[in-house]
């Protein structure tokens, strides 16, 4: 059976207000899932719906149907299983919310609902594989690296373009459905050796942009100490080469 | 490039609004079904958009609304004078944190309350240059504590020309305050002209010689050009904005006036999405 092991990396798009970060990242290596999320900055309480939908996913996201055995293709009835299951991470979030005590804070809530971008990835083990299935909203993405090369990126692709108004899974009950519409699915299969990064936006960008430039640079891809991580990131938005704004990313490994 | 610069707490932005309150402004304004004064008007126009920068900074449930902006009323009749009451009576400048603490709790026409920081005056003449002197103090001292942020954007909205002064006077006090500057670029002077007939608007116009009068030509000469971020918010809202445009409307209606403003106050915050 294959094994898996992953890290998590977080890089704050401002140092020196951690209060601002907005992403987020969780990972359950026991119950093979990973994800990402991504607040929508001119949301009410966006971090935090950021880090309920991590945390949600990795210990209540429905398996397939059809794992650990064989990877289905995504038919519609897992598609509204998981748009169910995003639907009912709103309710809930909805059903918690604390009831504003200032004209703000209430105004706030009822025009800027707390909204993200999200991508989670679930892994099967298998005796000399694993199956995966990565669901998304908007533009937090997966990576599948195998053999040094980028296999798969999903939802973007190296000709996506970035922009400024991607796909949001929305807390408000009125957009709900345009939201659980943008949900995403795709699976396939990992073997030994291959690397999984799921990373929020300006990660993504960069990882795409490396795979553009330099495809053998993307392999070298794995598991950073983390303070190299944390000087790389320094490093790369001094030069400008990534955009200003939290990291989350998530890497994970197939192992024999 | 100038204007890059986003809006954080350590990088606030700075808005101050210039307002006419002279006598005239109690002439009804051009686009109102049933008439609405042009004092009223702008008031509630000006309650609304104070309302989204608030709403802009917050970001928690227990929190103040965040430092992203420094934020400035000054209105003018005879005479320059800030506009904030309550709290901040007397004051020309207060954060966003503080302008939301200030704000009265008024029930509009539908009932709900709405957060309410101004009231309509129409009184006197028109101290425009005055209130452009007064501009450029409070943006200069602004500027040497906020050198890293986008420059200040200083909106004037009037009916008419001003009394304090000749065009050479108001254009040199315009020129001076639109020369000062943050490392991200020079200060941003915009002028909005009121409608009280239902004239045709024109919004950022590039060439004065398309403007009905020479009074126009004067405001449009006085307006920073818009930068590209606000050119693409003018574009978003169906405004044609070319390059080269001009921060001025002329004849503007209620209409043209709200989105102007929203076109004006939009910064490219660390939020976009």
């Amino acid at each position: 059976m294959v094994r898996f092991s992953a890290q998590a990396y977080s890089f704050p798009k401002d140092l020196t207000a951690p209060e601002e970060w907005e992403d987020s990242a969780a990972y359950s290596v026991r119950t093979g899932r990973f994800a990402v999320a991504d607040g929508a900055a001119a949301a009410y309480r966006a971090g935090e719906w950021a880090e309920q939908l991590t945390r949600a996913y990795i210990t209540s996201f429905p398996a397939p149907a059809g794992f650990p055995s064989a990877p289905e293709p995504v038919g519609p009835e897992r598609l509204q299983a998981v748009q169910e299951w995003f639907a009912e991470q709103v309710r809930l979030w909805r059903e918690g919310a604390p009831a504003p005590t200032t004209w703000w804070a209430r105004d706030a809530a009822a025009s800027r609902p707390s909204s993200a971008t999200f991508a989670g990835l679930y892994l099967t083990p298998h005796d000399t594989a694993a199956f995966w299935e990565v669901s998304a909203i908007g533009d937090s993405c997966l990576f599948h690296i195998s053999h040094g090369q980028l296999m798969r990126s999903f939802p973007m692709s190296p000709e996506s373009r970035f922009n400024k108004h991607p796909d949001l899974l929305t807390t408000a009950q009125n957009r709900l459905e345009g939201s659980l519409a943008a949900v995403q699915i795709r699976t396939g299969q990992a073997l030994p050796g291959d690397i999984f990064v799921l990373a929020t936006d300006a990660a993504s960008e960069l990882l795409l942009g490396i795979h553009i430039n330099d495809a053998l640079c993307l392999g070298q891809t794995g598991f950073f100490g983390s303070g190299e991580f944390f000087g790389l990131m320094k490093e790369l938005r001094k030069n400008q080469a990534i955009e200003v704004d939290d990291v989350a990313m998530v890497v994970v490994a197939v192992r024999p | 490039m100038p204007y890059q610069q986003t809006i954080d707490r350590r990088h606030p932005g700075c808005i101050i609004f210039l307002l006419d309150q002279s006598a005239s402004m109690a002439e009804p304004m051009g686009g109102t079904t049933p008439p609405v004064s042009k004092a009223q008007a702008l008031a509630d126009t000006v309650n609304n958009l104070l309302q989204t920068i608030v709403r802009r900074s917050v970001k928690e449930q227990d929190e103040l609304p965040r430092y992203y902006y420094d934020l400035g009323i000054i209105g003018y009749g005879n005479e320059a004078r800030p506009l904030f009451g309550g709290s901040l009576s007397g004051r020309y400048f207060a954060s966003v944190a503080e302008v939301a603490e200030a704000a009265q709790e008024i029930a509009g026409l539908d009932g709900k309350l709405h957060p309410v920081w101004l009231t309509p005056v129409a009184d006197g003449r028109t101290a425009m240059c005055g209130a452009i002197e007064l501009a450029g103090q409070i943006a200069n001292g602004w500027i040497q504590a906020h050198q890293d942020s986008f420059p200040p954007i200083v909106i004037n909205v009037s009916d008419g020309k001003a009394t304090d002064a000749k065009p050479d006077l108001l254009r040199k006090a315009a020129d001076e305050l639109r020369g000062m500057a943050t490392a991200d670029g020079e200060l941003l002077l915009f002028n909005i002209n009121l409608s009280t007939a239902a004239k045709q608007s024109i919004a950022f116009p590039v060439d004065a010689k398309k403007l009905p009068d020479e009074y126009s030509r004067q405001l449009f000469a006085l307006s920073s050009r818009l930068p590209d971020l606000m050119r693409r918010q003018a574009e978003r809202r169906g405004m044609s904005a070319g390059p080269d445009v001009r921060g001025f409307v002329c004849n503007a209606d209620l209409d043209t006036v709200i989105q102007a403003l929203e076109v004006g106050t939009t910064l490219q915050q660390v939020e976009e999405y």
